[in-house]
Order: C-alpha cells, then structure tokens, then sequence
C-alpha cells in the first residue's frame, strides 16, 4: 500500500490532473514480491490505463524499485463473479436495506392498502398474495416497503434465502454471466430463492432476453410457491415493451399502489426520518417543509438533509427561520415545478378538452368539473393565493376557487372515479 | 470504444487543487463544510458556469485520497463520448465525483448508468458527489427522485465585493505576483467574472514571465 502510494504521487506529476483523478486515483495496486497487482474498477478503465497510460508507469515502476517486476492487470474475473452467485454463503445477493423495516414506514391513506398487504405477505409468504406487486410513482417508499417484507421474512425465518436485486443489476449481471459462461449460477441462483425481492422491473421493457430469463425464474419460483415481490412504476398491463406472457403472470398475484403521500403523511415522514438520524425537528417545521414539498418522500428527505446540515454546521437549532434559509433555492425550484399554466394544460389533456374551454366562462358539465379540479389541484400544489388562482382562471372571484375546492373534496369521497382522475392528475404533475 | 486519447484533457490547473485553497463566496461556507465532510452523505451541487463546481470536485478527490480512500473524478461533459460502463465498478471505491451531470440529459444509456451507480453506491456506502450547471427537470424520474435525495447544495459566484479579496488569493495560491492597484485596474477594464478573471491573470503571469518584465499597467494593456 505504501509502496502504491508513493508510486502515484510520482505519476501524479507526470499527468493532468483531470487525467490522474478520473484514470489513476480509483486503481488498487498491491505488490507481491516481484509482481504487482493493478486492479481496476472496470475494463474500460482498464483498457485505458494499459492503451494510455502503461509507458509513464511502467517507467515509474522501474526507476523506482530497481528491479524487474511483472505488471498484472486485472477486473472482476470470472472466478469472483461464478463465486458470487454459487457460494453458499451468499444467502441474499445485494444486502437488504437493514433500517427498511414496517416499523418505520408511515402509514398513509395513499399507502394503507399497499402496506396491509405487504404485512400479510411478511407473515404468510407463499400465500394468496403471489406475486405481491406494488406500483406507483418514484420515491413513494415501494423499495422500503420491499425490504420490509424481506427483513420480516428473514427475521422470522433466519434460514430463509431472500434475494433482493434491482432490475437492472438482475440484466447486467445476466449479461455478465452470459460472457462468463457462467448462466447455470446465474440460474441457480436466482431460481433456488425462498422469496425474490425485484425493484423497478419496468426496466426490463425492451430487453427480451432479460424477460425470458426472468419469465423463466418466475415460472420457477412459483412452481415451487417461493413468493415473489415486485416493483414498478406502472400498473401490469401498462408497461410498454413487456412481453404479454410476462405482463399477465405480473397480474396473477395481488397489484397495490403507492400514491403520492398526502400532507399530514408527509410531515410525519419527515418527523419519523429527522427522529431516526437523531435530528430534533420541531413539528411547525415538519409541516412548514410538506406544505412546500410535494411529489416525494426522497425529496423530502434531501430537504431534511439540508436542514440538518446546516443547523449543524451553524450550531444553530432548527426553527422555521433555519429552515426557510436552508431551503430557499429548493422551495423556489420546487414552486417552478408546477405552475398554474401547467396544471391547466394538463387538466385539459387529460380531460381532452381545449384549454381555451377550460378558462372560458361556459358552465356545461362536460367543462365545469375539469375546471373546479384544476383550480383544487392549483390550490394543493402551488402556493399561489386563492386571489391568484380566481385571476389565473381568467378573472375568477376568489370565491369561486374556494366552491370549487369543496366541490372538488366532496366528489372525491363520494365518486370512486372522481378521486381516481385526482390522483392521475396530481401524481402526473408532481413527478 | 472511441479513440480513448479524447480523455486526455487539452488543459490542465497548473498547480494542484485543494479546497484550503478554494475561495468561498458568500453564504456558500456550508457547503464547503460538507463536501469536506465523509459523513455528510452524498452531495448534489448545483452552479453555474465558471463557479468552480469543477476545481471543487477534484480538489475534493485530491484532499480526501489516501492508500485507504479511494476516489474518482469524471467530467461527464468528456466522459460522455466514451461509453457508460466507464461507471460499472466504481461503487467499489470511497468517493466518486461526477462533474457536469447537466451533460449527460436526454441521452437515456448514461442517465440508465448514472442511476445504477447511484443504487450500487447506496448498497457498497460509496459517497457520491454530483455537480449540475441548471437545474435539470428532465432527466428520467427514477434518477431525478435519487438526486433529489441528496443533500443539495448551490454554489454562487463570488459576489462584486468579494472579488478583489478572492483574486488576491487565487493569486497568491498560483504565486502569480500581481498587486493591489493591478488588481483594481483589472476589474475596472476587464470582465468582473471570476473564472475569465482568473485565466486572463494566468495569461498575464506567462507574458510577464516571457517579457521577464514585472506585472504593471502598461504590461496588462498590451494584453488587452
């Protein structure tokens, strides 16, 4: 290690800066006797290095040690990936998230049902719900409560294999193995899994050996009636680029939704994260933040993060004057994010009506429900004033936008269909 | 795989980065208070062009590397005519710095690779520091939701008020001799932007060092 480090800083003199921090600075060099071990985080690097860079080192190398030393250069080989997927200590792959557990998950009305059902696969895997498939918008809390199921399996039978893999990793590691030669691992592995845990499988669209492989452990997986938990972005039958075959098994178990969380939600994950990293969050801050904050628990989460940074870095404790500070740029970017114009525009497209209707002063059915919704959903998603948002609707009193905003509440609670084109709309406009 | 020479950047910082000597404008000491600090998390640092996003991110690199803490800086605005399998491993290391995130927008295979390093760091405890020109709203959903996430910093430029101040010690780092009254011509007669300040000062420095001549008036006119 010592000899590695005084070895590039000899290099470093002889490159760019730019050069020796994006091509030298991520090797790992370890000299064994006569041989030195120049390990790669890829090939690419790797290929660069040796085409590039091997001359200045191999110069370095000899001035420095006096004597003839062999150079190996070398990446992720087969024997450490066939290892990977066949030794019997590799119980779960990739670790599941340990903090992801349903203790810690908030409960919401736009996650209730997702949740029970995620509690229910926990304590009786293999059961009706399979596979249990949860969708919804990104950082909606669908890989936490992934996790949860697979943390609970494990806690209650430590014995059990869950294996967890983003779906993308699940495609390049196959691509990997295929160049390997090593798919009987990369099978077994996968398809001896007591529950499989896949995140994002929207990303198989358009990957057609992926699916086949991945339809292929399914139908294994649930022949032997190992349980399966998937994640996506989409419904089943809404994901562009997936064979049929594979869209209807998806629908075979139980789909839930994750919708965007709704206010009080939010405060109280923002409550909950800021207790688990030890930060002390007023709860007038917690909402101040979700009142500004809306499309997802990530961003509300990088939110929390700032201000916990620089109460720390200030020595300051949180109140809503530190936190205006902290995230004045991110509440300005955030309030560009959905304006009136958009909200508008989106409503008609949605509706397929023109949005000269939507602003007009006609009063049919087919016109008025469309607009109440928009001025309702301008009103949760902006902060613009009931003022503001009557003028934006050309010219409407402010009591109009407030009829409208009751109008709109009641219809969602007694018209199923109404609270659905709701929540469309709010979560297209808020990821 | 493009000819590979492109990575091999036409310019280099003379002298060697570090944030001790990184002049922070105005209300950005936070942030350099937790691009310093490993438990801070991953960073997302937003500026615009010429702030110093560039010199931060590998005078970060080169502060932090030792035998037992790997880094890596990749300027995605180059990287980009490589391929993106230039991030596959990199979770393996400590830090990684991904300079000009705004240059990879709308092609899908480096926003894909990018987002897949993003979950790979998360799994191995990689810290990642992204730095972005603008805001960028249209990078696909899952990745923009994983920035979001980060603690997001913005870095300003150096205010009017600053700026003699921070060239006197730009200067004085580079061991480019230039004084007060040079210094206040400069930003009387030249842009008041501090990256342009900066490179015509170095261009200065290396006429003065040809002529074998002192850094005056009369000398900076002739460059002007």
């Amino acid at each position: 290690m010592e000899f590695w480090s005084k070895f590039t800083e000899k290099l470093e003199n002889k490159l760019t800066q730019e050069e020796f921090n994006t091509w030298i600075r991520p090797l790992k060099g370890n000299l064994n006797k006569d041989t030195l071990e120049i390990t790669a985080p890829n090939d690419f690097v790797l290929n660069y290095v040796v085409q590039n860079l091997s001359d200045e080192i191999n110069q370095i190398i000899s001035k420095e040690l006096k004597k003839d030393i062999s150079l190996v250069y070398k990446t992720i080989d087969k024997e450490t990936f066939v290892d990977k997927y066949s030794s019997p200590k590799t119980k779960s792959g990739p670790k599941l998230v340990n903090h992801y557990v349903f203790d810690n998950f908030v409960e919401g009305k736009s996650n209730h049902v997702a949740l029970a059902a995620a509690k229910q696969v926990a304590s009786n895997p293999s059961g009706d719900y399979n596979p249990l498939f949860i969708y919804g918008g990104v950082g909606l809390g669908k890989t936490h409560l992934m996790h949860a199921v697979g943390n609970q399996i494990l806690k209650e039978s430590p014995e059990k294999r869950v294996v967890y893999v983003h779906s993308e990793k699940f495609v390049s590691d196959m691509v990997k193995a295929l160049q390997l030669g090593a798919m009987n691992e990369f099978k077994s592995f996968y398809r001896n899994a007591d529950a499989l845990l896949i995140d994002d499988i929207q990303f198989f669209a358009g990957k057609e050996q992926s699916q086949e492989e991945f339809f292929h452990t399914f139908n294994a997986l649930l022949d032997q009636d190992n349980q399966m938990i998937l994640t996506c972005d989409k419904y089943p039958k809404e994901i562009d680029g997936l064979e049929d075959r594979l869209k209807s098994r998806l629908g075979w178990g139980l789909p839930v939704v994750i919708d965007p969380p709704e206010l009080e939600t939010r405060a109280a994950v923002l409550l909950k994260k800021a207790s688990l990293m030890g930060v002390d969050l007023p709860s007038d801050c917690a909402i101040y933040i979700a009142q500004r904050i809306r499309s997802n628990i990530r961003e509300l989460e990088g939110a929390l993060k700032r201000v916990s940074a620089n109460s720390k870095f200030t020595n300051q404790p949180i109140d809503i004057a530190l936190v205006k500070d902290a995230l004045k740029d991110l509440f300005v970017i955030s309030a560009k994010m959905v304006s009136i114009e958009n909200i508008q525009k989106t409503v008609s497209e949605y509706y397929n009506i023109k949005l000269s209707d939507l602003l007009s002063k006609r009063r049919s059915r087919s016109i008025t429900r469309p607009r109440q919704l928009a001025m309702a959903l301008t009103k949760e998603l902006t902060n613009h004033s009931l003022p503001e948002i009557g003028e934006a609707f050309n010219g409407r009193d402010h009591t109009t936008v407030l009829h409208a905003c009751k109008k709109i509440a009641e219809l969602r609670k007694e018209d199923p269909s109404q609270e659905e084109d709701y929540r469309n709309l709010n979560r297209a406009l808020t990821n | 795989m493009t000819n590979p020479k492109q990575l091999i950047f036409p310019f280099s910082i003379d002298k060697k980065s570090s944030i001790k000597k990184f002049f922070v404008a105005e209300g950005c000491e936070n942030l350099v208070a937790a691009i310093q600090d490993n438990k801070a998390g991953d960073i997302f640092l937003l500026g615009g062009e010429g702030v110093g996003k560039s010199y931060l991110l590998q005078a970060t690199c080169n502060d932090l590397s030792s035998s037992s803490f790997t880094t890596a800086y990749i300027p995605l605005a180059e990287a980009i005519k490589l391929k993106p399998m230039l991030l596959d491993g990199l979770e393996s290391l400590n830090l990684v710095c991904l300079d000009d995130l705004d240059a990879i927008a709308a092609n899908k295979d480096w926003e894909v690779a990018c987002f897949n390093l993003i979950n790979r760091c998360n799994e191995s405890g990689c810290r990642l520091i992204f730095s972005c020109s603008k805001d960028e709203k249209n990078f696909f959903p899952d990745l923009l939701s994983r920035l979001k996430k980060m603690t997001s910093y913005i870095l300003r430029s150096v205010q009017d008020a600053q700026l003699n101040n921070a060239i006197k010690a730009i200067a004085l780092n580079l061991r480019i001799p230039i004084e007060e009254k040079e210094i206040n011509f400069l930003l009387n007669t030249h842009t008041r932007d501090l990256a342009t300040l900066i490179n015509f000062i170095k261009k200065i420095d290396d006429h003065s060092m040809g002529s074998k001549r002192k850094i005056t008036i009369p000398l900076i006119k002739e460059l002007l």
